[in-house]
């Protein structure tokens, strides 16, 4: 697994995989530490399985499916990749 | 405030049932949040999607679920900015939140309604083309929508160390809908165990053959009043078929090893239905 699990790499990446699945130069509010699916509105159903896949990518990770609901939400997720790499 | 919950593997007509019961004077009815049905709107009630597998997997994630998305004063906020009185919300979740709810409600109730198995694995998913409705599990091996995706995350499945959990790459479509309809029934016939006078599960084949007595029998079980309007609805508008038609066949063309664990299946929810089985009166 990929090294360099910040909240602020992870905010990055969460921030560029929404804009590339609302096809959108910005968006509705800004993806920072506290930030969750519906917060910015465009991290929605749909965007969230681009958010998985980057994630995944981004850190050299297998998820599993039961990882999805750790994947909702910034705080949910650094921890879930500082688990998996501990 | 009242609040009470329809639950089923889903494929039962929920999104008609809500509707239907969102006529009513002072009721508000929610399909999976959506008040009366309408997807189109702002949802009622806070959405309820991944949190599904998350419950299935522990009572205890049950219960947080619960008690962040359907509390008392999430309920009261709900039904009060629908000017309602009455809140009930009808989703293919509420089998693996459903105690949770009668534990944090005590005066919630819950009608759940059970489909015959191979009629509900025929309807449970498409094999191919986008499944507008992904009720159930896909075949493993057909490419998947980012939407049908998000879906099947939130869709139970066996726990991965348990002994099905190790089989279930292996199974078909068919296989993986003959253990959702078991699990998720087992889950209802679970509740009804634990608040027999709080759970009434009904059949699904009712609401055609019998639709005044699957009317009643959830009027009466959540305390909502008898309206013949909307079980006029149900006797004459009600079609449950999928617009591009069932893709899986009957039983019959099944494998033998699908049949067998349909059959096994069947009999074991049976068995758990049992005494408190019958048209409910």
């Amino acid at each position: 697994m990929a090294e360099d699990i910040t909240v602020e790499r992870v905010c990055a990446i969460v921030e560029q995989a929404i804009l590339v699945a609302a096809n959108k130069d910005t968006l509705s509010a800004p993806v920072g530490p506290q930030s969750r699916m519906g917060e910015p509105r465009e991290w929605d159903s749909l965007s969230f399985v681009v958010v998985f896949n980057a994630i995944s990518e981004a850190f050299d990770v297998e998820l599993e499916d039961d990882d999805a609901i750790h994947l909702t939400s910034i705080p949910t997720m650094v921890e879930l990749l500082q688990d998996i790499a501990a | 405030m009242p609040f009470h919950i329809i639950a089923s593997t889903g494929r039962t007509a929920t999104t008609f049932l809500a509707a239907a019961l969102d006529t009513i004077e002072g009721v508000i009815a929610c399909h999976e949040g959506y008040g009366g049905a309408d997807k189109e709107a702002e949802p009622i009630l806070p959405l309820i999607n991944l949190e599904n597998a998350l419950a299935y997997q522990d009572p205890e994630n049950a219960r947080r679920v619960v008690a962040e998305k359907r509390s008392p004063t999430v309920i009261e906020a709900a039904t009060r900015a629908a000017g309602a009185e009455i809140l009930v919300d009808v989703a293919y979740y509420n089998p693996t939140i459903g105690a949770a709810i009668l534990e944090l409600h005590p005066s919630a109730r819950m009608v759940g309604i059970i489909r015959d198995g191979e009629s509900f694995v025929r309807s449970a998913t498409q094999l191919e083309g986008e499944d507008m409705l992904p009720v159930g599990w896909p075949d493993p091996a057909k490419p998947l929508t980012d939407r049908e995706k998000f879906i099947g995350f939130g869709r139970i499945r066996p726990a991965r160390r348990s002994a099905e959990g190790a089989q279930w790459k292996d199974w078909s479509a068919i296989a993986r809908n003959i253990w959702l309809w078991r699990e998720t029934n087992l889950l209802l016939l679970a509740a009804r165990d634990r608040f027999p006078d709080r759970v009434a599960l009904i059949e699904f084949r009712d609401i055609k053959e019998r639709s005044e007595a699957f009317w009643q029998g959830i009027a009466t079980t959540l305390n909502l009043p008898s309206i013949p309007m909307v079980s006029e609805i149900l006797t004459t508008s009600f079609a449950n078929r999928k617009s591009t038609g069932y893709q899986i066949g009957p039983a019959t063309d099944w494998t033998g090893a699908e049949r067998a664990f349909l059959a096994e299946a069947q009999a074991l929810v049976e068995e758990h239905w049992g005494n408190g089985r019958g048209h409910h009166s």
